[in-house]
């Protein structure tokens, strides 16, 4: 057995690695599937912020003792088993008494543990009482160690109790929280001096924390929304995908408890698990598929090898029958040769399969486990029975032949009609590419399109390819082109000419369209990403002061060529529409535009009217009101008097209504001197006319010698807007430079107004998706960055809009601020155009002198990481990683196809010498003859992986998850896919050339006389 | 061991199918080789000498007719049977020493490996030493097979066949290719074992030399027996229905549709065409 091991070494070594490289698949697929889960489960744990891969119960009332959840009915084992101990803390309203208008509020807290986690300045609090609050507290507030505050309490309950509704604490230490994952993802000490919103002012104190007694204590009357907390953490380190599960599926159960002790419970481990079971059914499905192929294609190419190795054994067969061994003697011959080195490479394989394992955790993120799965361990005995089984069959069909049969060095079937079998593999290959070119087949399945496709195409090729080479070398022939005849010739004479042109066609097109898959999928995980982000760095601003942001932005990036503020409104309704205000010449320089070019978009549709504002300066604002022929008729008789009000802007986008008076009935006007908070400037933006009744009014109003601090005001009156309405009547608007005439003609509303048109009536928008409900010839209602309605016209559409919604608009922020301020419930951001630390750095510091801070960044590169740590990413590297494989086992079929059949190729090329070619022509034939056949077949390889990608990329998962706002781009990646087909073409045409020039320099005259 | 064993072959007929039409390579073979006997079989190329010796060698089953080979009818010999009578009755050298040897192994192992299935059978086989000292290859059994020369090629691929001692011995042009020297030393080493082991030898030859160093020969013409020489003399056969080939130079002067009459005049029987005017 070893001398035949020897004396055939090469086969030995490829039979090895092909049955290799089928068990590493086999193994290989459910080690990678396992890897992809764990790294799935490790890097989405690892993104999430603690509080939501944690979990947390929460009380309305404050806990009686132990944990919030009782032991009788606790949390499910499976789950539990994958928490931390809890961290309890109880906690109360602390409003500060006396309440002032400064006096702030917030909430006095006891978190177990809470001073190894704190930075303290004086002591922790030891006594009931005793308290410590932040550095902000000090700042803001004046607070100081030893100092006495009193918070409020509950009244009803005070009262009940017979105690004052109040709880005097005293300042015993001042702290600064240390980041940790103890605190479950809050930060307390961040809402010191913060003025809230509401029509009264009111402030914030931070955390204070007390013992636990202070909240427990009988002394203590009943706080406000006291509240008792448990934050369990998740133990991220000994979480995986099992222990994920398992614990997740205990949700429902832990929920159904909570809800019966009235304890609510949030956490995202339901997210998570979503997520992971989402993404290992698509594992299940697209990596077995991938390597399933991949296996395939390497079994086919097995076969062929071991076809090629029994037909060389044919004489050998004929001596063992000879000799009277009988077939299963010549069987024995044949496999003592061939299952040694193909059972070899089961262990090999398993090495193999282990190191591709160790590797691929290691390029995998979040330090997965290396782990040897039972499926894993089963299909090893699997691969040696397959093996064993795919080598017993080519053997005991060579061995079934007579010796007369055995005799002949080729078998007796030949030429160029496919066999039997072709026929049906082309049939069944065909069939399926028809299903899947029809939409009949779709899903993960269309993975193997590409395989089926170029099978097709091989076999279609492999049958015409002989006798159109025939006649091809025969033409050449009669042109006189005898060095290039010869060599089609020979391609067209050469026994395994079919099974290379297969196995190059197929190898080919797996290269071709994984490369393709790869780079589709990168290109679109990109531009997913920079949908959802927008621009290359994000960073979201705390608080709302736009003009802070803009006086920042204008130190750091005075161009705004680098840096730009957009607001985010959301509608608070659904009648209403997203928008994104954005400073449009900054914003299409720093924002990404994945598959729309920024350049086409029609950014000057979006300009502000080109109409300066009337200002006034000053606190006093005076003037004259006259009423010219003015009717005021109120249904059913009666008069009603008629209010006139300046809306004016003041320097911080307040607006401020300054009611100028009333016209009483045939009152013909009046002079009006109104105080006014415009010392610094404001800017009129409508003259509201009101009566108190509904009422029709016919006549005009003059507003004129406007002045603030007795400097005159010019009103423009040419620049004021006209209202024409079915429903409501009309006002025009006219004057001068210093008056404004409103002519008024209303039926029965009670207040019509006309504004500035530095003042936008209709905000105009770039849209995209549908327009929101009530829409009409593409005027509708989006939200302002104050949150209320905002009336809009669109005036040019968007693919889609920047890390907005499917149905979005995006506006002008310059209009969409003109009257309006930024209310918290819209997000006020910063984008960038290129992620600059010391850019970032320099703006938080501006920032932070605006008294303004970030409260956390977004890089397009982190977020693409994510999109890329993906099952589906990882499945398209290993797609990529599956068509190297096909190319080297296809390489090493063709240096096999090579090696067994040289003996007789070379006396075939020593033949050519004797009709007087030179070696050097003769080498050249050797080569050209197998390049040609192999650059036709990959050519037809890269058009099968072409089309193959055509059909099967619909139905890839390239995304965990299908966006809201798709960027889907299926278009060829060119460059990467005619690279892919050069190198495979390539490196196959130079090892089949390099094969035949290596055979054609063996081809001594001598040979002729071999028998063999 | 296996003394000589006779074969007898009669109106052996043997059709194959070629390019769609039937091809009779042998039609009506009698052929009686005593047992130890060595013998020639000549004839030009497709006469079926090849074909014929196949067939000894229960290779192919004939058409028709019958061959014995010792006691055992080959044509109804099973498939086991045929097995057993190559693993130690019957050894074939094919025409070309490759094709008789498994490249990978020493001559040596080479007959080693033919002695396998015989030893399996329970039979009794020479020492391989000895086997290689008949055909001359003493000296030469644990060379690479790439190292020796065609004619002990040759000769490996004679002690491969005579590894079990056969009985019979049929060789396919064991002397082509090969020069005047390695040739002799060929049919010196087929001359040894038929003397040694007392094998029938069939050997199927061009080489007049060849021919002419072989105590019988017979020559097979369009697939029948056409003549036999012995010790130099040519002889016609006369074939069991009773025809007659008639020697070459014969034929030149009796072109055919000539009419013969044959008469015996003694133990000689003379061939008188007829006169021109009767034909």
């Amino acid at each position: 057995m070893w001398k035949r091991l020897r004396y055939r070494r090469a086969q030995a070594l490829v039979l090895l690695a092909l049955a290799a490289l089928v068990t590493t698949c086999a193994v290989f697929a459910p080690l990678f599937t396992r890897a992809t889960q764990q790294a799935l489960v490790r890097t989405d744990l690892a993104s999430r912020p603690v509080e939501t891969s944690g979990l947390q119960m929460r009380s309305d009332r404050l806990r009686s003792d132990g944990d919030l959840i009782a032991s009788a009915s606790p949390i499910p084992a499976p789950l539990r088993r994958q928490l931390g101990r809890p961290i309890r803390s109880d906690s109360a309203d602390a409003p500060v008494l006396p309440e002032t208008l400064t006096s702030p509020d917030g909430t006095i807290e006891w978190r177990d543990g809470f001073c190894a986690h704190l930075v303290v300045r004086g002591r922790c609090p030891r006594a009931i009482g005793e308290v410590l609050v932040s550095e902000g507290d000090v700042r803001h507030y004046g607070y100081a160690v030893g100092q006495r505050i009193v918070i409020g309490a509950d009244s009803a309950q005070a009262s009940e109790g017979g105690l004052r509704p109040e709880l005097p604490l005293r300042v015993v230490g001042v702290y600064r929280q240390k980041p940790s994952a103890y605190w479950f993802g809050r930060q307390v000490a961040v809402s010191s001096g913060a003025e809230g919103g509401g029509p009264i002012a009111s402030f914030s104190h931070d955390v204070w924390f007390t013992t636990q007694q202070t909240l427990h204590d009988s002394t203590t009357p009943v706080l406000l929304s006291e509240q008792s907390t448990d934050d369990y953490l998740l133990r991220r380190s000994a979480t995986g995908v099992d222990e994920l599960l398992a614990a997740t599926a205990t949700l429902p159960t832990l929920q159904r408890r909570a809800d019966q002790a009235g304890i609510k419970v949030e956490t995202g481990l339901g997210d998570v698990r979503g997520d992971v079971l989402h993404q290992r059914d698509q594992s299940r499905v697209t990596v077995p598929l991938l390597v399933g192929q991949l296996a395939l294609l390497v079994v086919v190419v097995l076969w062929f090898v071991l076809g090629v190795a029994t037909g060389q054994r044919r004489q050998e067969v004929a001596v063992a029958l000879l000799r009277g061994s009988g077939r299963k003697g010549a069987r024995w011959l044949l496999a003592e040769e061939l299952l040694p080195p193909v059972l070899a490479g089961v262990p090999a394989g398993l090495g193999l399969a282990l190191l591709l394992d160790v590797a691929t955790v290691h390029l995998l993120p979040g330090g997965a486990p290396v782990e040897l799965t039972a499926s894993a361990v089963a299909t090893a005995p699997g691969c040696v029975l397959v093996l064993g089984a795919l080598t017993w069959l080519p053997v005991g069909l060579v061995t079934r032949e007579g010796i007369d049969s055995l005799l002949r060095s080729v078998p007796a079937r030949g030429g160029w009609r496919p066999g039997p079998g072709e026929i049906v593999l082309a049939s069944v290959a065909g069939a399926l590419s028809l299903a899947f070119a029809s939409g009949a087949l779709s899903g993960p399945f269309a993975l193997v399109a590409p395989a089926l496709l170029a099978l097709l195409v091989g076999l279609v090729l492999a049958t015409v390819v002989l006798p159109v080479a025939a006649w091809l070398g025969r033409r050449l022939l009669l042109r006189g082109r005898a060095r290039l005849a010869i060599s089609v010739l020979t391609g067209a004479r050469g026994r395994t000419t079919r099974r290379t042109v297969v196995l190059v066609t197929v190898g080919v097109a797996l290269v071709v369209f994984s490369a393709d898959a790869l780079a589709v999928g990168a290109r679109n995980r990109e531009s997913a990403a920079e949908q959802q982000v927008g621009a290359p760095m994000v960073a979201e601003v705390r608080g709302t002061d736009l003009a802070a942001v803009r006086r920042a932005l204008a130190r750091v990036d005075p161009g705004g060529r680098r840096a730009t503020p957009v607001v985010r409104t959301r509608p608070a309704g659904s009648d209403g529409a997203e928008a994104l205000a954005v400073v449009p010449d900054e914003f299409r320089r720093v924002a990404l535009f994945p598959g729309q070019d920024a350049s086409t978009i029609p950014w000057p549709r979006l300009a502000a009217p080109d109409v300066p504002p009337v200002v006034l300066r000053g606190t006093t604002l005076t003037g004259r009101l006259d009423a010219l022929s003015l009717r005021v008729d109120v249904p059913g008789g009666g008069y009603t008097p008629v209010s006139v009000t300046l809306q004016v802007l003041s320097a911080d986008n307040e607006l401020l209504p300054v009611p100028l008076g009333k016209l009483r009935k045939d009152s013909a006007g009046f002079r009006f001197s109104r105080q006014v908070s415009c010392a610094t400037g404001c800017r009129l933006v409508a003259v509201d006319v009101t009566t108190g009744v509904p009422a029709s009014i016919v006549g005009d109003l003059r507003l004129s010698d406007v002045a603030a601090n007795g400097t005159p005001v010019a009103l423009r009156g040419s620049s004021w807007t006209s209202q024409v309405s079915a429903s409501t009547g009309s006002v025009r608007s006219s004057g001068s430079s210093s008056s404004l005439t409103l002519s008024l003609r209303t039926t029965s509303s009670r207040t019509v107004s006309s504004q500035q048109q530095w003042l936008p009536q209709r905000v105009p928008a770039l849209v995209t998706g549908s327009l929101p409900p009530g829409a009409r010839k593409g005027r509708f209602t989006t939200t302002g960055i104050d949150s209320q309605a905002q009336p809009a016209v669109e005036v040019g559409r968007l693919p889609r809009i920047p890390s907005s919604g499917a149905s979005a608009a995006l506006v002008n922020l310059d209009v969409l601020e003109r009257g309006r301020a930024v209310d918290p419930n819209s997000g006020l951001s910063i984008w960038f155009g290129s992620v600059d630390p010391a850019l970032l750095r320099a703006v938080r510091t501006a920032l932070a002198d605006e008294g303004v801070a970030l409260a956390g960044v977004a890089t397009l590169s982190g977020t693409t990481r994510r999109f890329d740590s993906t099952i589906p990413a990882w499945a398209l590297e290993l797609g990529a990683a599956v068509g190297g494989a096909a190319l080297l086992a296809v390489l090493l079929a063709l240096l096999v196809i090579a090696v067994a059949g040289w003996r007789q190729r070379s006396r075939d090329l020593a033949a050519l010498r004797m009709t007087g070619l030179r070696p050097s022509d003769v080498r050249r034939v050797a080569a050209a003859a197998d390049v040609l056949v192999v650059l036709l077949a990959a050519i037809a390889g890269g058009v099968s992986g072409l089309l193959g990608a055509v059909l099967a990329l619909p139905s890839v998962p390239l995304l965990a998850r299908r966006p809201e706002v798709s960027t889907l781009d299926l278009s060829t990646a060119w460059v990467v896919v005619l690279a892919s087909l050069a190198t495979a073409a390539l490196v196959a045409a130079v090892v089949v050339g390099a094969a035949g020039r290596a055979i054609a320099a063996r081809s001594h005259l001598d040979r002729l006389r071999e028998v063999l | 061991m296996s003394a000589g064993l006779p074969i007898l072959t009669s109106r052996l007929v043997h059709i194959y199918r070629s390019e769609g039409s039937d091809v009779a390579a042998l039609s009506g073979v009698d052929l009686r080789v005593r047992a130890g006997e060595q013998i020639g079989l000549l004839g030009p190329s497709g006469a079926g000498k090849s074909t014929l010796l196949s067939l000894l060698g229960g290779l192919f089953r004939p058409s028709a007719g019958t061959i014995q080979v010792g006691d055992v009818e080959l044509s109804a010999a099973t498939t086991r049977e045929l097995e057993d009578l190559r693993a130690g009755t019957i050894a074939l050298v094919l025409q070309g020493a490759w094709r008789n040897l498994l490249p990978y192994l020493t001559p040596r192992e080479n007959v080693g490996f033919a002695q396998y299935a015989a030893r399996r059978l329970g039979r009794e086989v020479p020492e391989v030493d000895d086997v290689l000292s008949t055909v001359g290859l003493a000296g030469a059994g644990e060379a690479a097979l790439t190292a020796l020369t065609p004619g002990q090629l040759q000769l490996c691929a004679v002690a491969v066949a005579v590894a079990a001692a056969p009985g019979v011995l049929l060789a396919d042009e064991p002397t082509s290719q090969l020069d005047h020297v390695a040739r002799d030393r060929v049919m010196a080493a087929l001359a040894e074992v038929n003397r040694s082991l007392g094998a029938t030898v069939v050997v199927v030859t061009h080489d007049p030399d060849v021919a002419a160093s072989l105590p019988r020969t017979v020559t097979i013409r369009d697939g029948r027996v056409g003549g036999e020489g012995r010790s130099g003399e040519e002889y016609s056969v006369v074939t069991a229905d009773g025809f007659l080939p008639l020697p070459t130079h014969a034929r030149e002067a009796l072109v055919p549709g000539t009419l013969v009459r044959v008469e015996q005049s003694g133990d000689r029987f003379v061939l008188d065409p007829a006169p021109e005017e009767e034909r």
